[in-house]
């Protein structure tokens, strides 16, 4: 507040002067959103229905102290054998991956499941995650409860360093392996991304050299293919109606920051009433749901949206335009003030491929993490090669995302719609 | 996409072991075949576009460049696939500067600019990539754009 009064006072102080007043007509006070034409507001209208799931960022679906722009739902996981049902907060929604991981340890001790296998042992994944983390752990199958929709049976992740021996890539240094909820930040993953499994075609057998199945026979776990049935899969690609991809809505948040929000994750596209295409151009992407952002005169063909990275990841322009916020931040851009950009997103097909002109914004990481705020549409870093549109870009959008191999009025995906 | 002069594809490493394969980041090229074998690579291409060259093997879903000046020295690394390569294995001596880089908060790419090594890691799933450089490495004429 006692920034508020002190512009009146200067806007007094220059009206009275005699110096133009024309643009003092707004109102100093409330908190001020970007122009640029998003289609949500600050609050979206309510929204219910089988296939509506409660999304909040840093809201009450997340563990209190969460780190900044977190999206997180809450999934029922229940035992495919003693029926027996938990439901699980503080999941992270993650539009870059597929399917469902959770840590053991959260799992109460009557949640029973069993344990995928085959003839080679107990199939096992580890997982490698951009941001240098990893995933090691059992594959079972569980009955999930998504929403309101029908609970299906979907092979999914339990999250355990401590099972038998996990590989290479998902021990230190080759990564940094997520070995409890406090440590990584979050209870699991729900990855819900453009794709149906977590690995595809090249995981199944007889490729055993995959880096992502391994067989388990006692403590000694060996690389395996795995049928695309046994993967750990995308679960809304197993749903009876509302398979073909899910939408996240978001709404807009200010300069500077909110402490929460609270949104929609909707199962479905076009496939209900409150799930119906409205407004948006879809733009397909290719076999590893990568499109193309052209940004700063470079093409990065390797480009994605991803509700899991928590910021705009990309080259900048210029180290004195955006610097690094330094050791109390780093990897984070701090510029001494909020710069605006804009990228062209453009699809993998079409004639011509749809293209679209996208504004974002960077303030400064270091200022903002400081303040009493979670959620901020300005925050990034560098994304080395890689364009890689997180959560900020789905403030103020509902952002279709479309599944491999299944068609909505929207197209075929994989695609992204926005 | 790059286009280079000539390509020479390998196609039994065991016949030919030593004559191409993937070094670490500053080793020499011809002490590769020991490192190929650590990653259990099956097979390997070697193109060389007359300035330098790319030993390129694929492992376990991961697509492993290594760029080679033509005096045999690795100056450059770059991956991309499902799993994160043996960072050990392909960093070489670089990989304990590498260990330096800062923790970053929350979840993104993460880029480090060490004294001697540029490292950027990131992507997401089923889609991972990165590349490390020695810019003191990289041969006069050329510069780090070609790592990729």
């Amino acid at each position: 507040m006692r920034s508020n009064l002190t512009l009146l006072i200067l806007i007094v102080a220059l009206c009275s002067l005699n110096l133009s007043c024309s643009g003092g007509s707004s109102s100093p006070s409330g908190p001020v959103y970007p122009t640029s034409n998003l289609p949500n507001g600050p609050t979206l209208a309510p929204l219910s229905g089988n296939n509506v799931m409660p999304l909040t960022v840093n809201g009450t679906t997340c563990a209190a102290g969460s780190y900044a722009n977190k999206p997180c739902v809450s999934v029922t996981i229940c035992s495919p054998i003693n029926g027996n049902c938990q439901t699980i907060s503080d999941i992270l929604l993650d539009t870059g991956s597929y399917g469902l991981r959770v840590f053991a340890s959260v799992l109460n001790s009557n949640i029973i499941l069993t344990q995928e296998s085959n003839i080679k042992g107990s199939i096992a994944e580890c997982v490698n995650f951009g941001d240098g983390s990893s995933e090691w752990g059992p594959v079972a199958q569980a009955n999930l409860g998504l929403a309101g929709e029908p609970s299906t049976e979907v092979p999914i992740m339990i999250i355990d360093q401590s099972y038998g021996s996990p590989p290479s890539p998902c021990v230190a240094p080759n990564s940094t392996p997520d070995t409890s909820p406090s440590q990584a930040g979050f209870n699991g993953i729900l990855g819900v991304g453009l794709l149906a499994q977590d690995c595809g075609l090249g995981c199944e057998p007889p490729n055993s050299g995959n880096g992502y199945y391994y067989a388990c026979q006692g403590n000694v776990c060996s690389g395996v293919g795995v049928l695309l049935s046994q993967q750990v899969t995308n679960p809304v690609s197993l749903l009876p109606t509302d398979n073909n991809g899910v939408i996240v809505e978001l709404p807009s948040v200010p300069y500077g920051g909110v402490s929460s929000i609270n949104g929609y994750l909707v199962l479905g596209i076009g496939t209900q009433s409150n799930n119906t295409p409205t407004g948006v151009t879809a733009y397909t992407a290719d076999s590893v749901a990568q499109f193309t952002t052209t940004y700063n005169n470079s093409t990065y063909n390797s480009s994605f949206l991803d509700t899991g990275s928590n910021g705009l990841f990309f080259t900048a322009p210029s180290a004195s335009l955006l610097p690094d916020c330094g050791t109390d931040a780093p990897g984070w851009f701090c510029p001494s003030a909020t710069q605006t950009f804009t990228a062209v997103a453009t699809g993998n097909s079409g004639s011509p491929a749809p293209s679209v002109n996208i504004p974002f914004y960077i303030g400064n990481a270091l200022d903002l993490f400081n303040s009493s705020n979670n959620v901020f549409l300005e925050i990034g870093g560098d994304g080395g090669g890689a364009f890689d549109w997180g959560l900020p870009f789905h403030f103020g959008r509902n952002v279709y995302v479309g599944i491999e191999n299944t068609t909505s009025s929207l197209g075929t995906g994989p695609y992204w719609a926005f | 996409m790059k286009s280079f002069k000539v390509t020479l594809v390998i196609l039994t490493s065991s016949l030919l072991a030593g004559a191409t394969a993937v070094a670490s980041l500053g080793g020499a090229e011809a002490s590769v075949e020991q490192d190929r074998q650590t990653f259990k690579a099956p097979a390997a291409t070697m193109q060389d576009n007359g300035t330098y060259r790319v030993h390129e093997i694929t492992t376990g879903g991961t697509s492993i460049k290594e760029y080679v000046s033509p005096q045999g020295v690795v100056f450059g690394v770059s991956w991309k696939g499902r799993v994160n390569p043996d960072f050990q294995t392909l960093l070489g001596t670089y990989f304990n500067e590498s260990q330096t880089a800062p923790h970053k908060k929350g979840r993104g790419p993460t880029v480090f600019d060490g004294p001697n090594l540029h490292l950027e890691k990131g992507g997401h799933m089923r889609a991972l990539g990165g590349r490390a450089y020695v810019s003191g490495l990289i041969p006069s004429g050329l510069t780090e754009s070609v790592v990729q």
